[in-house]
């Protein structure tokens, strides 16, 4: 802003920045463009006054009608401003945490005893508002009535006053300023940000020379959230030409651009340093210690950083029209999809639901590594085989349902299912005859000479072979030890003969 | 002629891209080469030149990081047996469509592909994922229902359909131990956002009793630069087909 010009003088810069050449008003038209952009400007305040609004719906929550919600949102929007280009960037909690002074100080002056649990609340939910959390941080759409060729048209303008960035360093979203929410707080909604950057260099200036030190600081602090927020915005062209040239408007726009951001920084360069010796001029007339000489230095200390962020940006520009040699040299032969972009709900997950499941594992058997990114495959290792297997059984799971208890069959002889008690009989009669020491082949044959069944000798057999097993108590008649060859045939039986111990 | 430590910062760069949970904002070696990839162009040529040859494609490379995307046939390209190594035909279909979902939660609407990637989406739960599914199944069966007379074939293909799949399967059922039967639509969901969140796509955040999972750039940049556009493709490519059931 320039308060040298007359109000007419203004009109018509206010006029060139409002207008586009082709949204010239014509006579015959009942309707002018520039009231739909005048329309725009002051929808960008809807966010703001649904705080109002909303006051007024908590009018009957106790505990909550006092606070003045649109007061504590622009504390929060001015705050993020202000640390806008600052290590590390403001976020939910820093906000919050900046915010608690102003609610408590609510909480004192409407006699309600101050409470962190409500006063965290009340800052929340302002933030949710500033971010419309309700809506997954998506702009406002606000409708509005706008005419087009003579006919009534509702139209939707989108305005986001704040939003969360995502934090290199892996920590808490950042929140950042929109262009409108900067805007909106640095009472330049018409003006463009470099127009505004002037205007608060303009007035530092003008400050300075009239000795109003203090409003200067502010203003010098001003001007430093704008020259980052510049910064931000060339630097986001250049960023975005690096992805995608096509992004950017290489013909017309982005070398106006450029030309006119190089013209600028050298002149802000020069305003800066100007504002910075007339600071220098005026500290040597102030008291050494005093407040004003503090405020000067806090002048030169700003301007300095201004300086010093202007000459970074001044850097890459001057490598940006190469940037987009180089680029349109590398991206102009690479293969573009000309499709339009597709709604992953409507385009893509619907028609795969609706599709047969054959076909839907048929797309996931080659497609399911575009849902999951690249991943290192494992490469065989031998040690880490071995080390696993070496590892101690995991335990098992747990049911996950509930399970009837177990029932145990009694523990049975099978024995006794094959051979009948009489033959038991005989076979345990038969040993209890026995003493000293026979061959297995001399036993066998004495049992065929008492006339002893086939089931009986197989039974005496079956209990000379379970005689090896020496864990086996049952049976304890006799010891088995075995004999060097020969070995024996008789009846059914045959093997290896041995020595029978009663 | 490239000097043989350049060819060999380009391939540690590449290298990078396979550390998902590495950020070059903690670790100075890793910030080096992304500072030597946005100052110079031949370098940046080299490290698309790796990438290519090891089956990759850079989609971005910022502060954030490097990301890349593996070709289908790359030894980097991630196989439904790698997901998951057993399971049933079910949970293999389930999978894929539950990783769909999950990006379809963070994207419902084609405009929102078009976000700057650095913008910090809010963070989704397992139930919301549920409910995109569910909610999109119940609609396929309002209309199914409101159709009454149709070919023999499409009864067919309708009665084999992958909703009726993921409608059956319970939503949250709870084993003995009060925890959800990993068969349940919820846990295999928190299973997949799981592998995401190792796969430095997602971070979780706890809220109260609430968990759930805040999108980080990777995840951003591979379905806003590359995984929407592949799967509408491959979907447009799929659908036209004559299937075995039609």
């Amino acid at each position: 802003m320039d308060f040298d010009k007359t109000p007419e003088d203004f009109w018509e810069q206010q006029k060139e920045f409002l207008f586009f050449p082709d949204d010239l008003p014509s006579p015959k038209s009942f309707w002018d463009p520039f009231l739909t952009r005048q329309h725009r400007v002051l929808l960008h305040t809807e966010p703001l006054l649904r705080f109002k609004r909303r006051d007024a719906g908590r009018e009957n929550t106790e505990g909550y009608s006092h606070y003045d919600s649109l007061t504590i949102a622009l504390k929060a929007l001015n705050f993020v401003i202000e640390q806008t280009g600052f290590e590390p960037g403001p976020n939910r909690a820093t906000v919050l945490k900046e915010l608690l002074p102003l609610l408590e100080a609510m909480d004192r002056a409407a006699n309600v005893e101050p409470k962190c649990e409500r006063q965290k609340n009340m800052g929340e939910a302002v933030l949710a508002g500033l971010l419309n959390d309700e809506k997954k941080g998506r702009p406002y759409e606000i409708p509005y009535t706008d005419f087009r060729d003579g006919e009534v048209e509702v139209a939707y303008l989108p305005v986001r006053l704040l939003e969360e960035q995502l934090d290199p360093g892996g920590g808490p979203s950042i929140l950042v300023a929109t262009n409108e929410g900067v805007n909106l707080c640095l009472q330049g909604l018409t003006l463009d940000i470099e127009n505004a950057q002037a205007a608060t260099e303009a007035i530092i200036k003008t400050q300075l020379t009239h000795g109003r030190f203090y409003e200067a600081a502010k203003a010098s602090k001003l001007a430093h959230i704008q020259s980052n927020r510049l910064c931000l915005k060339l630097e986001h062209i250049l960023l975005t030409t690096r992805r995608n040239i096509r992004a950017v408007d290489w013909k017309t726009d982005a070398p106006h651009l450029i030309q006119f951001a190089l013209e600028h920084l050298e002149n802000r360069c020069k305003t800066e340093t100007d504002i910075a010796s007339t600071a220098r001029a005026q500290r040597e007339h102030v008291e050494a210690g005093s407040k004003e000489a503090a405020q000067l230095t806090t002048i030169l200390m700003l301007m300095g950083e201004c300086q010093h962020s202007h000459i970074k940006l001044q850097q890459r520009l001057l490598e940006a029209r190469q940037t987009f040699l180089d680029e349109q040299a590398r991206q102009f032969f690479q293969r573009r999809e000309t499709l339009s972009l597709p709604s992953l709900e409507a385009d893509v997950l619907t028609p795969l639901l609706k599709a047969p499941c054959s076909t839907v594992e048929q797309f996931f058997n080659t497609k399911i590594s575009a849902t999951l990114g690249p991943h290192a495959p494992k490469i065989f290792s031998l040690t880490n085989m071995l080390s696993r297997q070496f590892q101690p059984r995991p335990p098992s799971q747990q049911e996950t349902r509930p399970v009837a208890a177990r029932t145990f069959l009694p523990p049975v002889l099978v024995e006794r299912n094959r051979y009948t008690a009489e033959t038991y009989q005989q076979a345990n009669a038969f040993l209890a005859k026995q003493h000293g020491s026979k061959t297995l082949s001399e036993f066998l044959q004495e049992g065929e000479a008492q006339a002893l069944a086939p089931e009986t000798l197989e039974l005496l057999v079956f209990w000379v072979l379970r005689s090896f097993d020496p864990s086996d108590k049952h049976i304890s008649l006799f010891t088995v030890s075995r004999l060097s060859p020969p070995s024996f045939t008789l009846g059914g039986f045959s093997g290896d003969d041995v020595l029978l111990q009663f | 002629m490239y000097e043989l430590a350049e060819v060999r910062a380009a391939i540690r760069l590449v290298e990078w891209s396979l550390h998902p949970l590495a950020r070059p904002a903690n670790t100075p070696a890793y910030r080096e080469l992304i500072a030597r990839y946005t100052s110079s162009f031949a370098f940046r040529d080299l490290v698309h030149a790796a990438a290519e040859e090891w089956g990759l494609q850079v989609l971005d490379v910022s502060s954030f990081g490097i990301a890349v995307a593996p070709a289908e046939t790359s030894v980097f390209a991630m196989t439904a047996n790698d997901y998951r190594p057993s399971g049933t035909a079910d949970d293999h279909l389930l999978d894929g469509l539950i990783l769909i979902a999950i990006q379809a939660t963070v994207y419902p609407l084609a405009q929102d592909l078009l976000e700057d990637p650095t913008v910090a989406h809010h963070a989704i739960t397992a139930e919301e994922v549920d409910q995109t599914l569910r909610s999109i199944c119940d609609h396929l069966e309002q209309r199914a229902q409101k159709e009454p007379d149709i070919p023999l074939a499409s009864v067919e293909q309708r009665l084999h359909a992958a909703y009726l799949v993921y409608k059956a399967r319970p939503q949250n059922r709870t084993g003995k131990n009060g925890k959800p039967v990993s068969s349940s639509t919820i846990a295999m969901i928190e299973r997949a956002l799981k592998v995401l969140q190792s796969q430095g796509c997602f971070l979780p955040k706890r809220q109260g009793k609430t968990q759930s999972y805040q999108p980080t750039w990777r995840f951003q940049i591979q379905v806003q630069d590359w995984s929407a556009t592949e799967l509408y493709l491959a979907i447009k490519t799929i659908l036209t087909q004559p299937t075995k059931e039609a």
